[in-house]
């Protein structure tokens, strides 16, 4: 059973239909990479799953339950569902370890002894546990971003969601964020990836699902997608560009 | 100039409704009903009980009233008629005599319910309040009285006051007297009576026109002006006894004058009012520019207006700060009649002097059935006041908080509760400081403002030291320095609070 699945969301910001359509599976373990030019709507897509932005009509099933329906627990879904953002979005006020340990106590309830311990391990593996106790204000972008992932980590969700996650960095820490994406990647986490990195989305992605004018205009595995005999002429047309 | 002469209206019309107000209440306190006459205890068993010392006389007075009645540094009572009475007790052998202190209009109402045997209070006598009560002989004349700068030469009398500026102090006697018998005076109503005397000296009025008692008194304790004509007005001032009782009165009648036979009461009125000579020319006394005397004379009574300040400091910002958050929340709330509610609050409270609301809240509410002490009215008053700004300053402050915080906590499964309380609120807090440091200085300042519904503030302390010791530079000079400091302390916590809790910026 896919593990998310999408019907027709559509997603409209006053006039703006931004989503016009988008039907969308992800099974358990798999790695997608959503491409595509600026302004097409993939974080507007990705934000409609976890519902920061709630889809003006369509349909969001994760792990079996309807994130739209009326009584639904979206903070008992959204626990299960990490995200991570272009900007960070690191709590300005709380120490890299107390970042990654405050969800984990206050949606999961546990102890701050249990969170504590598994902050330091989760922020070992991302090889910030040197930098465990510096405010974000202290932190580099790159490293940021690997505390960022932890966080999200910590939670054990089933589903990881990355907007753009190393658009905002310096070229040469890059790869240390996307060494870290990719062992969580190795480990079978399911991720959906926002991206630009197409090394990236070749090397790492199942499938590439490229998001153009609020519609999914192709979903293939890596090697179909930026084979040269693509033959989208728009997929054609955004390689030509990036590439 | 002006500027001054519209300040003083401003406060003249503030006293105004005030006095308005607190005479609906004396005269709600007069219409009380009086004890059955036929309690009254038999008079001459009654006198017979005091000279024997069984008794104490029991004397009301209103100790605001200086020379007559005023209470000193200490909270001891004074003045000429605490001391005539105590002479004329004496010399009437009547062995323990204690002062009670009441305001003014609960005096014949109190003599009348037998819980006082006089009244001394400066009392005038007039034949309505001689159908209540007995009075005794006169014992002072009174009457108002035209006072000017002692260098004034172009004043001599009440004609001379066509087309001058004279002084009266707002809702008193000579407002009216003016009006009727002088109507070509301009009135420059000022709201305290050391006000009337000092605005002559400042040249901002040509004359004073009160009574003659309170003008000798002001000259005998700080000279520079001159009673010019004799008095305009005869009022008597007489003591007051029960109807019933007539052997007291009798025997004070008696001992009166006495005393006015055997010099003693020449050396009170002497010591009161200063002799007839000196007060016709002025002082005898030199002044300062600062006397540190009037603030050390009045440390007791100053530190407690002190700490009535900041416990009316202390509560309201408590209060602001409820009120600030309640309206902050709720101009943010995706529910519009909340929204609107905090809007409202907001745009009403801003929209209106603190004064009014005060006074609302203090003289309005009670005709609603809500009769609230005046601490209470102040602090609500002043939390109310500074909750509409602080509820701009905590709306701004979440506001500018970034929405990628939010986002962050509500996508890791935080509800927007726990978001709020762990992640937004204490970034909004850090930026709250600053604004908050300004606006609670700012109820600091206003808090002065609470002494107009008779809380016994800090502000409230130095003009009662000021209507006793006409030293309004010292005092004044003094209460701005201690509010300074107040104002800089909070500021000074403001400031450190907010770099003990940017660590992390
Ligand atoms: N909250 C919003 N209100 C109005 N318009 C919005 C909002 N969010 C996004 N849009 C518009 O929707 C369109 C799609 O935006 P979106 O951010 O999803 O694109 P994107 O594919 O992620 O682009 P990029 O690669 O630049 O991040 C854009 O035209 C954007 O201006
Ligand atoms: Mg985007």
């Amino acid at each position: 059973m896919a593990l998310l699945s999408t019907k027709s969301i559509t997603k409209t910001f006053g006039t703006l239909e931004v989503l016009k359509g988008i039907d969308f599976t992800i099974e358990p373990g798999e790695v997608v990479a959503v491409i595509g030019p600026s302004g097409g709507g993939k974080s507007t897509f990705l934000r409609c799953l976890n519902l920061l932005e709630t889809p003006t009509s369509g349909q969001v099933l994760f792990d079996g339950e309807d994130l739209l329906a009326p009584k639904v627990d979206l903070d008992r879904l959204r626990s299960r569902m990490g995200m991570v953002f272009q900007q960070f979005n690191l709590f300005h006020n709380l120490t890299a370890l107390r970042n990654v340990m405050l969800p984990q106590m206050n949606v999961l309830g546990k102890s701050k002894a249990e969170a504590e311990a598994h902050a330091m391990e989760l922020l070992e593996k991302v090889g910030m546990t040197h930098r465990a106790t510096a405010y974000p204000s202290q932190l580099s972008g790159g490293q940021k971003q690997r505390i960022a992932i932890a966080r999200a980590v910590a939670m054990s969700p089933k589903l990881m969601l990355f907007d753009e996650p190393t658009s905002a960095l310096d070229p040469e820490v890059v790869n240390d964020v996307l060494d870290v994406m990719t062992d969580l990647a190795k480990q079978g986490m399911t991720m959906i990836v926002v991206t630009h990195e197409m090394g990236f989305a070749r090397k790492v992605a199942d499938r590439v699902v490229f998001v153009d004018g609020g519609v999914i205009a192709a979903d293939m595995p890596p090697e179909e997608f930026f084979a040269d005999d693509n033959a989208n002429p728009r997929v054609r047309d955004f390689l030509n560009k990036v590439l | 100039m002006k500027n001054l002469f519209n300040r003083h209206r401003f406060w003249a019309i503030l006293l105004a409704v005030l006095i308005a107000i607190t005479g609906v209440a004396a005269q709600a306190a007069t219409a009380a009903p009086s004890a059955d006459p036929s309690a009254a205890p038999q008079s001459s068993v009654k006198l017979n009980d005091l000279q024997s010392g069984k008794l104490t006389l029991r004397v009301g007075t209103d100790a605001t009233f200086p020379p007559f009645e005023f209470t000193d540094a200490n909270g001891e009572k004074m003045g000429f008629d605490i001391d005539l009475v105590r002479a004329l007790a004496k010399e009437s052998g009547i062995k323990n005599v204690e002062f009670i202190q009441m305001p003014f209009g609960n005096i014949v109402p109190a003599l009348q319910a037998n819980q006082i045997d006089v009244g001394a209070s400066a009392i005038y006598i007039s034949d309505e309040r001689a159908k209540a009560i007995n009075f005794s002989e006169v014992y002072y004349p009174g009457g108002l009285a035209i006072f000017v700068d002692e260098d004034n030469t172009n004043v001599t009398s009440l004609a001379d006051l066509v087309g001058k500026k004279v002084a009266v102090q707002v809702g008193t006697k000579s407002v009216e007297w003016l009006e009727q018998n002088q109507p070509k005076a301009h009135l420059v109503q000022v709201q305290t009576n050391d006000q009337m005397f000092t605005s002559v000296k400042l040249g901002q009025a040509d004359a004073v026109v009160t009574g003659q008692p309170g003008g000798r008194y002001f000259i005998h304790q700080q000279g520079g002006l001159k009673q010019v004509g004799g008095r305009l007005t005869n009022e008597n001032y007489g003591y007051a006894f029960q109807k019933s009782d007539t052997a007291i009165r009798d025997v004070f009648n008696s001992s009166l004058a006495t005393l006015k036979s055997n010099g003693a009461y020449d050396k009170l009125t002497s010591k009161w009012f200063g002799d007839e000579a000196t007060a016709v020319t002025g002082p005898a006394k030199a002044h300062g520019l600062i006397n540190i005397s009037s603030i050390t004379n009045s440390a007791l009574p100053l530190w407690n207006g002190f700490v009535t300040t900041m416990e009316i400091i202390g509560m309201s910002l408590v209060l602001s700060l409820t009120f600030g958050m309640l309206g902050g929340f709720a101009k943010l709330s995706k529910i519009t009649p909340i929204r609107w509610v905090g809007t409202a609050y907001v745009s009403v409270i801003r929209g209106t002097p603190f004064i009014v609301q005060l006074f609302l809240i203090y003289f309005g509410l009670p005709q609603l059935g809500l009769q609230l002490q005046p601490l209470v009215a102040g602090v609500f008053a002043l939390g109310l006041y500074s909750g509409s700004y602080v509820t701009e300053i905590v709306r701004g402050a979440i506001q500018s908080v970034d929405k990628g915080q939010m986002e962050a906590a509500r996508s890791c499964g935080m509800s927007s509760g726990a978001a709020l309380r762990h992640i937004i609120i204490p970034q909004a807090f850090l930026r709250m400081l600053p604004p908050l440091g300004n606006e609670f200085v700012s109820l600091t300042k206003n808090s002065a403002l609470v002494s107009f519904v008779t809380i016994s503030e800090l502000f409230l302390v130095g003009q009662t030291i000021i209507s006793r010791t006409f030293d309004a530079l010292t005092v004044y000079i003094f209460i701005g320095l201690v509010y300074y400091i107040i104002t800089n302390i909070i500021g000074f916590i403001a400031n450190t609070l907010e770099k003990k809790l940017a660590v992390y910026i």
